[in-house]
């Protein structure tokens, strides 16, 4: 601040001298300098305009040493501020790298887990798999419709694992994989929400409780006593009366007499899956009506080609019968013995 | 370099120059310092510092407090402080000084005398110890 104000003040003076530079001053003077001792003395022959010259150059210089003066200080000032902003930005730079290390374990880290997503997805897979593998035809539709997928997820891993992906980004590889995760989760999610389905309307529970007092498949008729039949579901022997429950969620598609069942009910429970319910003495649903699994639907009675009162509990699966002891849970079979 | 010199009222400053191409005839009395550079004929009578310059030539008898000598002299020289002849000096003539220096090279043809505080110092020679044999 100080340098521009005297810069300014020498400038004025120059303004000032120029004029009477420019008219011919023709005064002169000589300088002399003489030695003391014996030597040749020496004189300076000077004119005024000379001097004026010389004053208005000294001046010029002056102000170009001052404003060299004023722009050093100022570029050492911001070579300050640099130098300060540069050791600045170094320790950024520092604290970045370090952050950016961390970021990349992190991302490591993420990798691993996603990994083990991926594995928990495929066991969730599997183990959904082997719920509905009970059913033949149903396992047959839901592996084609479950296998592709898996596969599919395993190729996009294999292309992924590739060095050359990896450089392209720390997190973009772990974004696609996580938006892949999410997406099987999702088919998951829905797969999950038709297993469910599924096991409700699964029949899975003993209709009522007692013994069963006849198996599935080949016996002695017990009515005729001499032939074998098939037996084409179990015998629950119950006392009169006792209440029956739906084995799982469908819809009545018979509830009435059915030949040598007598009192039947038969439930649709989808998946090309029925149950029937016959011997019963009193029904207690209409066709067409919806049923949750444990409701009672009818009581056991021995309506029909019976030598006493008790359940004749049979499954069909697209038609063929089935042995409905498989569809027992275990703490069901557990309780019927 | 600065320190005080001896004398008092010493006036170092030179007032009056006879420049080199000048030539002076008669007799140059000052109080001031004189420095000749030209031709000078006469008498200098002077209270300061007298200078000769290397180009100078006097033909004149010079009094001043101290005499400086580059050039030529003809002429005595009485000084009350110091007498300074130059490698370049020529000086024919009788001196009396307080003080003198001679440098390598100067010409000095004449009779020397010295005085202390003004006053002559006229050794007699009869005081002076004889030489033994």
């Amino acid at each position: 601040m100080f340098c521009r104000k005297r810069a300014r003040g020498s400038l004025k003076t120059v303004v000032k001298c120029l004029p009477n530079a420019a008219k011919k001053d023709n005064r002169s003077f000589t300088i002399m300098v003489l030695p003391h001792s014996g030597e040749k003395a020496i004189s300076f022959p000077l004119r005024v305009s000379w001097l004026r010259m010389g004053a208005a150059v000294l001046t010029v210089i002056a102000l170009t040493v001052s404003a060299l003066c004023v722009r050093y200080a100022r570029m050492s000032v911001s070579a300050a501020r640099y130098q300060s902003e540069l050791s600045r930005l170094r320790s950024e730079n520092s604290t970045q790298k370090t952050l950016l290390d961390d970021y990349e374990n992190e991302a490591v880290e993420t990798r691993s887990r996603l990994d083990r997503l991926k594995i928990l997805d495929k066991q969730i897979r599997e183990l959904m798999d082997r719920e509905k593998a009970v059913l033949p035809a149903r396992s047959g539709e839901s592996q084609s419709m479950e296998r592709p997928r898996a596969e599919k997820i395993a190729l996009v891993e294999v292309s992924r694992d590739g060095a050359g992906v990896r450089r392209a980004g720390l997190f973009s590889p772990l974004i696609e994989e996580a938006r892949i995760r999410e997406e099987s989760l999702l088919s998951l999610q829905d797969d999950l929400k038709d297993t469910i389905a599924f096991l409700r309307a699964k029949p899975s529970i003993i209709p009522t409780v007692g013994p069963i007092t006849s198996g599935f498949g080949y016996r002695r008729s017990p009515v005729s006593r001499s032939r074998t039949e098939f037996h084409e579901g179990v015998d629950i022997g119950a006392p009169y009366g006792s209440p029956i429950r739906a084995t799982g969620d469908g819809v009545v598609t018979l509830s009435g007499y059915y030949g040598g069942l007598g009192k039947t009910v038969v439930i649709d429970h989808g998946y090309g899956i029925k149950s029937w319910y016959g011997h019963c003495c009193r029904l207690d649903v209409r066709q067409g009506e919806k049923i949750p699994r444990d409701k009672v639907i009818a009581y056991v009675g021995s309506s029909g080609l019976s030598t006493g009162p008790h359940l004749h509990y049979q499954i069909t699966v697209n038609g063929k019968c089935v042995d409905p002891r498989e569809f027992f849970e275990a703490d069901e079979v557990y309780k019927a013995q | 370099m600065f320190g005080k010199k001896d004398g008092p009222e010493r006036s170092d400053k030179i007032e009056t120059i006879i420049g080199q191409d000048t030539e002076f005839k008669g007799t140059i009395t000052s109080s001031g310092g004189i420095r000749l550079d030209g031709r000078v004929e006469g008498e200098i009578n002077c209270k300061g510092d007298v200078i000769i310059g290397e180009t100078a030539t006097v033909m004149a008898n010079i009094r001043g407090r101290s005499v400086t000598l580059a050039g030529e002299v003809k002429g005595n020289i009485d000084t009350e402080g110091k007498l300074e002849l130059a490698t370049t000096a020529r000086l024919t003539g009788d001196i009396k000084v307080a003080s003198l220096t001679v440098e390598d090279g100067a010409l000095f043809r004449g009779a020397s005398d010295m005085k202390k505080d003004g006053k002559d110092l006229v050794p007699k020679m009869s005081s002076l110890p004889n030489p033994k044999p």
